[in-house]
C-alpha cells in the first residue's frame, strides 16, 4: 500500500475484564480502508473477545473503539459479523436464510434480488437456493454464512475462526472471496488458527495473553525472525528429529513433519554446518537439506516459545505393550462401501495401515473419511467389504478388541458436566486401567495439557483447544494398538497442534497404527501415507514426498500488485486449481514451458506488474487441490 | 463373558451417571419433586369431594324421625339446608331456578313406615346438569338414609360397609392416589431417561461410548441405575405424604410393593430410553415422550374405570404396565394382600419389563444410524 488510506477501524487501549479475569489489556491497531487484517493467538489469547467488542456485543471495559468513525454499538449497521459456529438456520434453507437476515436488516427488496443472487454467484451457491441449509457441507456452510453477513453490504467484516473445521478445498476458496471483496472496499478483520490462512492477511496481529506481542505484514514479521528455514530429507526421520533436538548451540527451533524434518537456523550457511555435523556425530544419514524462508508459523512458535507459552513435553509414561510382529496389518479394509439410500458414502474403498504406521486420510467436507473410521471402528455396519482390525475379522465390537483400540472424534468427546479428573477416571476405569496405572496416566495427561492444578474445573468451563488436548489425553491413556483420530486438532492452536503430533509421532514410533483425518495439509506432511478420498473414493494414495512429486507442472509464485485484476485476468484461460491469490502473492501452476510466460503476459496486458517470479515445491495444499480438482464431476 | 459384562465396567459407568445427574440441581428437582407435589396437589385437586350443597327441604312429616334424618344430611356438611318452599313443587322450581343444589321432601306417613319396619322412602331431586357432583351427592343421600334407616332398625337389609361414603373425601384420595402415583412415574420416568439418554447422542459423547469396550448392556444399566434409585425415593416420599395428607393405609407386604414398584420403574425408564433411540434431539424426545406417556396413562384405569370403556379399549389396556401395576399397588395398600391375589397383574408386568428392556439394549447400540 503506497498511498495511506482511510482508517475504518481503529482500537486504542482495548481492554476488556470478565470479573476477575483480564481477557484483553490494552491493545492498539488500526485497520485500513480494504485490508484484510488478520488476528492470530493461541487458544484463550483474547481474539474472539476483541470480536465481540468490535461488534458491539459487549462493552469495552476501557479504551477507545471506533468503527467507521463510530462507536460498535451505532456502527452495527454497517458492519457484518461472522461468529465461530455457523450462524445460520439449520432448517431453513439457503433462500429463507438470506431472506431473514435481509429482512433483520433492513436491505429494500430490489437490492435483495440483485444483492443474493451476486454473492450466491460468488460463493458458488447460485441455484440450489432451495436446498435446506442443515444439509449443506460445512464449506458451503461458512459460505452461506458469509452471504448472509454481506446481504447488507456491511463496509466491515468481522469474522471470528470463519474456517475451523471447513475442507482446505472450501478454505482457499473462501479466501479467494475474501480477497476479492477486500478488493472491492469491504475492510475485513479475520481471527484464524491456520497460519498458512493467516499468510493471506495483508497485515497480522500476534494476540497472546490479552495484549499484542507483534504486528506487521507477513513478509516483515517473518524477516523480524532472521531466521531461515531448512527442510531436511532423511530416511530415518525419527532418529533425525531427536539428533538435532539435543542440538541447543545454532539451532532455533526444530519440528519433523511426515517425510521431513524442519531446522529453523539464524544463518542458512552456518546452520546447514551445524545440522550435518550434529547428524554425522549421530551418525544419521541425510538425503537433502533445502533452504526455505521462514513461515508464519516459525513466527508464532519462535516466538511464543520466548514468552514461555510451550507446555512441557512429556512423553506417555508407560510400558508400551507388545505389537503384532512385523508385516501384520493392524487396519485391514478389502472394498468397503457404504450406500445411504442410494447415497454412496464410501465406494469400495481398501486401505491397509500397518502397526507403527500413521495413515492420513484427507478430503473435502462429506467425502466419507467420518463414514470410513465409524466403519473400520465398527461403529456402523458396512454396505458391503471386509475390514479386519489386528486380524480379527469377525466380533469387531467385542470388548477385548475395543480396549485395544483407541477414538477420538471431531466432537468434543468429553462430558461438560463433569470436571476434567472425572472425565479421565470415567475413561481410564472404562478402559479397565489398574489403579496405579490410572493414577500415572492420569497425572501425565495433566502434565502434557498444563491442566496441574486445574483438574477440578469443569470442562465446559475449558476453551476449545484445550479441550481437545483433554480429549486426546483421554484416547490415548490406555496404550492403544490403533488409534482412530478424526480431526484431532480442529481449532486447536498452532503450538499445541505441534505436541499432539508430537504425541503422535511418538505412539507411531511405538508401534501403534494410527488413522487420522485432517483439514489441516500441513499436518497431514506428519503421515507416512496419505489417501486423498472424494465423493467416497479413493483419489491417490502414497507418502506425502510421492504424492507431491506426482503433481504435473511445475508451481511459481508470482508476486503482483493488484490481485483482483490478476485474478479475473487468469481465470479466462486457467482451470482454477492452477491459480490461488494468497494477498499478494500469486501461485500458479505450469503444465509446459510456454504457460508462465502466457501467464505473465496476460497479466502484464491486464495492466498487474508482476514484481517477482520464483519456483516454489509444491505444497500437499497445492498437490491435494490439484488432484480433487483434476477429478472430473460425480 | 467380559465381553457382554464386566462389573467393574459398570461401575465405572455408574458412577459417571450419578455424579452427572448429582451434580445437576435441575434435573434433580424435576425428578424430585413432581411426584410429591403433584401426588399431594392433584389428591386434592382431583378428589371429588362434594361438599356444601344447597339443599332445600320439605318436611313433610315433621316429626322427631323425620328431623333426625334431616340432622344426619346437615352433620357432615355435605348438605346446607335452605328454607326451600312450602310443597314439593316449590322445591322442583328451586332445583330449576338454580337457587338449590338439591331437594330433599319426607313424606308425612315417613315416621309411621319406620316404625313399621317398612323402608321410610324420601324423594330428592338432583340438579343433573353437573352430573358429577349430582351423582356423588344421590350417593351420599342413598347412603345417608339408609344409613339413618339402619339406625333404627337392625333388620334392615342394608350392609353396614357403606360407612366407607361417610368419609366420602378419603375414599376417593385412596382411590386417586396409586393411579397418580403411576400415572406420574411413567411420565416423569419416561422423560427424564429419554432426556438423559438423548443428551449423550446430543453432546456426541455417545459416539465415544459405543467406542470404549463398555456394552450396550452396561451403559443401559448405568443409565437406568441413577434413574432408578431417584424415583424410588420419590416414590417413598409421595407415600409418605399421601398416608400423612389423606390417611392413606399401607396393609400389604412392604417389601412386595417395593419390588412391584421396582420393576414398574424399570420398565418406565426402559421405554424412555427406547424412546431415545428413536428421535435425535430433546425436543423430539418430549414430544414423542407426551405422546406415548398420555394414552398410557388414559387406557389405564388410573381416572376412569376400565370397565367403562369399549372392550376393544380394554383388551389393549392388558398390554399397559400402568394398568397392572395401579391395580397392584390398590391391592397391596388397600386390601393388603399378598403375592397370591396379584400374581395376574404381576406376571404381564414383569414380562413388560424384560421385554422393555431387551428391546431398549438392542436398538441402544444399532442407533448411529
Amino acid at each position: 500500500m503506497i498511498e495511506p488510506s482511510p482508517v475504518d477501524v481503529r482500537v486504542r487501549g482495548l481492554t476488556k475484564h470478565y470479573g476477575e479475569i483480564e481477557a484483553v489489556r490494552g491493545i492498539d491497531f488500526e485497520v485500513h480502508h480494504g485490508e484484510i487484517f488478520g488476528l492470530i493467538g493461541p487458544d484463550g489469547a483474547g481474539k474472539t473477545t476483541t470480536f465481540n467488542v468490535l461488534a458491539g456485543i459487549l462493552d469495552a471495559t476501557a479504551g477507545d473503539v471506533t468503527l467507521l468513525g463510530q462507536r460498535p454499538r451505532d456502527a452495527r449497521t454497517n458492519v457484518g459479523y461472522l461468529t465461530q459456529q455457523f450462524s445460520l438456520f439449520d432448517d431453513l434453507s439457503i433462500d429463507e436464510n438470506l431472506k431473514y437476515i435481509a429482512g433483520l436488516r433492513d436491505v429494500p427488496a430490489g437490492a435483495f434480488a440483485e444483492r443474493s443472487q451476486r454473492y450466491l454467484a460468488l460463493m458458488d451457491l447460485a441455484g440450489i437456493g432451495d436446498r435446506i441449509a442443515g444439509q449443506l457441507s460445512g464449506g458451503m456452510k461458512q459460505k452461506l454464512a458469509l452471504c448472509c453477513a454481506l446481504i447488507s453490504e456491511p463496509r466491515v467484516l468481522l469474522l471470528d475462526e470463519p474456517t475451523v473445521g471447513v475442507d482446505p478445498l472450501s478454505r482457499r476458496e473462501f479466501w479467494s472471496v475474501l480477497a476479492r471483496l477486500a478488493s472491492n472496499d469491504v475492510t475485513i478483520v479475520v481471527a484464524t488458527p491456520y497460519l498458512d490462512e493467516a499468510e493471506r492477511c495483508h497485515r497480522v496481529a500476534l494476540l497472546y495473553d490479552g495484549t499484542i506481542r507483534d504486528l506487521g505484514t507477513p513478509v516483515e514479521l517473518e524477516a523480524q525472525l532472521e531466521c531461515r528455514r531448512l527442510e531436511i530429507r532423511a530416511p530415518d526421520i525419527a532418529a533425525t528429529e531427536r539428533t538435532l533436538e539435543n542440538v541447543h548451540e545454532g539451532i532455533v527451533d526444530v519440528q519433523s513433519y511426515g517425510d521431513r524434518v524442519d531446522a529453523l537456523v539464524h544463518d542458512a550457511q552456518d546452520g546447514e554446518r551445524v545440522v550435518r555435523a550434529a547428524l554425522a556425530a549421530g551418525a544419521v544419514s541425510v538425503t537433502s537439506i533445502d533452504t526455505e524462508a521462514p513461515t508464519l508459523e516459525n513466527v508464532f512458535v519462535a516466538r511464543l516459545r520466548e514468552l514461555g507459552s510451550s507446555t512441557p513435553y512429556t512423553p506417555l509414561p508407560m510400558t508400551t505393550r507388545p505389537r503384532a510382529k512385523d508385516g501384520a496389518l493392524a487396519i485391514d479394509a478389502h472394498g468397503l462401501t457404504k450406500q445411504f439410500g442410494t447415497f454412496h458414502a464410501v465406494d469400495n474403498l481398501t486401505l491397509k495401515v500397518g502397526y507403527g504406521e500413521i495413515y492420513g486420510l484427507l478430503g473435502a467436507n462429506g467425502a466419507g473419511k467420518t463414514t470410513t473410521i465409524r466403519m473400520l471402528c465398527g461403529l456402523l455396519a458396512p454396505t458391503a467389504g471386509t475390514i479386519a482390525l489386528a486380524g480379527q475379522t469377525s466380533n469387531l465390537r467385542a470388548a477385548s478388541l475395543r480396549r485395544r483400540i483407541g477414538y477420538m472424534s471431531q466432537k468434543f468427546t468429553l462430558y461438560d458436566d463433569l470436571s476434567i479428573i472425572e472425565n479421565l477416571r470415567f475413561y481410564a476405569g472404562i478402559y479397565g486401567l489398574e489403579s496405579s496405572e490410572r493414577d500415572t496416566r492420569i497425572a501425565w495427561v495433566l502434565e502434557t495439557t498444563g491442566l496441574r492444578g486445574r483438574e477440578g474445573l469443569r470442562t465446559a468451563k475449558l476453551p476449545g483447544g484445550w479441550k481437545q488436548r483433554v480429549a486426546f489425553g483421554a484416547a490415548v491413556m490406555h496404550d492403544p494398538e490403533m488409534l482412530f483420530l478424526d480431526e484431532p486438532t480442529s481449532g486447536v492452536d498452532p503450538l499445541a497442534r505441534r505436541q499432539f503430533w508430537r504425541l503422535i509421532d511418538e505412539r507411531a514410533r511405538a508401534g501403534t497404527a494410527i488413522l487420522v483425518t485432517t483439514h489441516y495439509l500441513e499436518e497431514a506432511e506428519h503421515c507416512n501415507r496419505l489417501c486423498f478420498m472424494s465423493t467416497g473414493r479413493m483419489v491417490t494414495e502414497g507418502s506425502p514426498t510421492e504424492i507431491k512429486a506426482a503433481q504435473p507442472g511445475r508451481l511459481f509464485e508470482l508476486t503482483i500488485d493488484a490481485p483482483e485484476l490478476a485474478a479475473a485476468a487468469l481465470d479466462k484461460f486457467l482451470p482454477a486449481w492452477r491459480v490461488a491469490l494468497f494477498g499478494t502473492r500469486l501461485h500458479l501452476i505450469a503444465i509446459d514451458e510456454g504457460d508462465l510466460d502466457r501467464a505473465t503476459g496476460a497479466l502484464r496486458a491486464a495492466g498487474v506488474t508482476v514484481s517477482q517470479t520464483r519456483p516454489l515445491p509444491f505444497s500437499l495444499e497445492d498437490a491435494f487441490i490439484g488432484t480433487i480438482e483434476r477429478q472430473p464431476a460425480a | 463373558m467380559d465381553d457382554v459384562f464386566s462389573w467393574r465396567r459398570l461401575l465405572v459407568l455408574l458412577r459417571k451417571e450419578f455424579v452427572q445427574i448429582l451434580g445437576n440441581r435441575q434435573v434433580l428437582y424435576i425428578l424430585l419433586f413432581p411426584p410429591i407435589v403433584q401426588v399431594t396437589v392433584l389428591g386434592y385437586a382431583m378428589n371429588p369431594l362434594v361438599k356444601h350443597l344447597v339443599f332445600a327441604v320439605v318436611d313433610e312429616s315433621k316429626t322427631p324421625a323425620s328431623r333426625e334424618l334431616i340432622d344426619a344430611f346437615t352433620a357432615n356438611g355435605v348438605f346446607v339446608p335452605r328454607d326451600g318452599g312450602v310443597d314439593a313443587a316449590g322445591v322442583y322450581r328451586a332445583v330449576q331456578s338454580g337457587t338449590v343444589d338439591a331437594g330433599l321432601v319426607i313424606p308425612g306417613d315417613y315416621a309411621q313406615s319406620i316404625a313399621r319396619g317398612a323402608p321410610g322412602d324420601v324423594q330428592m331431586v338432583f340438579d343433573g346438569v353437573n352430573s358429577f357432583v349430582a351423582n356423588l351427592g344421590a350417593g351420599y343421600a342413598t347412603s345417608i338414609v339408609q344409613d339413618y334407616n339402619a339406625r333404627g332398625d337392625l333388620r334392615s337389609p342394608l350392609s353396614p360397609q357403606i360407612t366407607f361414603a361417610y368419609n366420602p373425601g378419603l375414599v376417593t384420595a385412596w382411590f386417586f392416589v396409586p393411579g397418580l402415583l403411576g400415572a406420574i412415574l411413567m411420565l416423569t420416568g419416561l422423560l427424564a431417561s429419554a432426556s438423559e439418554s438423548v443428551r449423550e447422542k446430543d453432546e456426541g459423547t455417545l459416539e465415544q461410548l459405543l467406542m470404549t469396550p463398555a456394552s450396550s448392556l452396561e451403559v443401559l444399566l448405568a443409565k437406568i441405575g441413577p434413574l432408578f434409585v431417584l424415583f424410588l425415593i420419590a416414590l417413598l416420599a409421595s407415600l409418605a405424604a399421601s398416608a400423612l395428607l389423606f390417611g392413606l393405609p399401607f396393609r400389604g407386604d412392604f417389601l412386595l410393593f417395593m419390588g412391584i414398584s421396582s420393576i414398574y420403574i424399570v420398565s418406565a425408564i426402559s421405554i424412555g430410553i427406547l424412546i431415545s433411540t428413536f428421535a435425535a434431539t430433546q425436543q423430539q424426545v418430549v414430544l414423542i415422550s407426551i405422546f406415548t406417556a398420555l394414552p398410557l396413562m388414559m387406557l389405564s384405569g388410573a381416572f376412569a374405570p376400565i370397565e367403562s370403556m369399549p372392550p376393544f379399549w380394554q383388551t389393549l389396556s392388558l398390554v399397559n404396565p400402568l394398568r397392572h401395576y395401579i391395580t397392584i399397588v390398590r391391592d397391596i395398600l388397600l386390601k393388603g394382600v399378598g403375592l397370591d391375589v396379584i400374581w395376574p397383574d404381576a406376571l404381564p408386568l414383569i414380562a413388560f419389563a424384560l421385554v422393555a428392556i431387551w428391546i431398549s439394549a438392542t436398538r441402544y447400540r444399532s442407533q448411529l444410524r
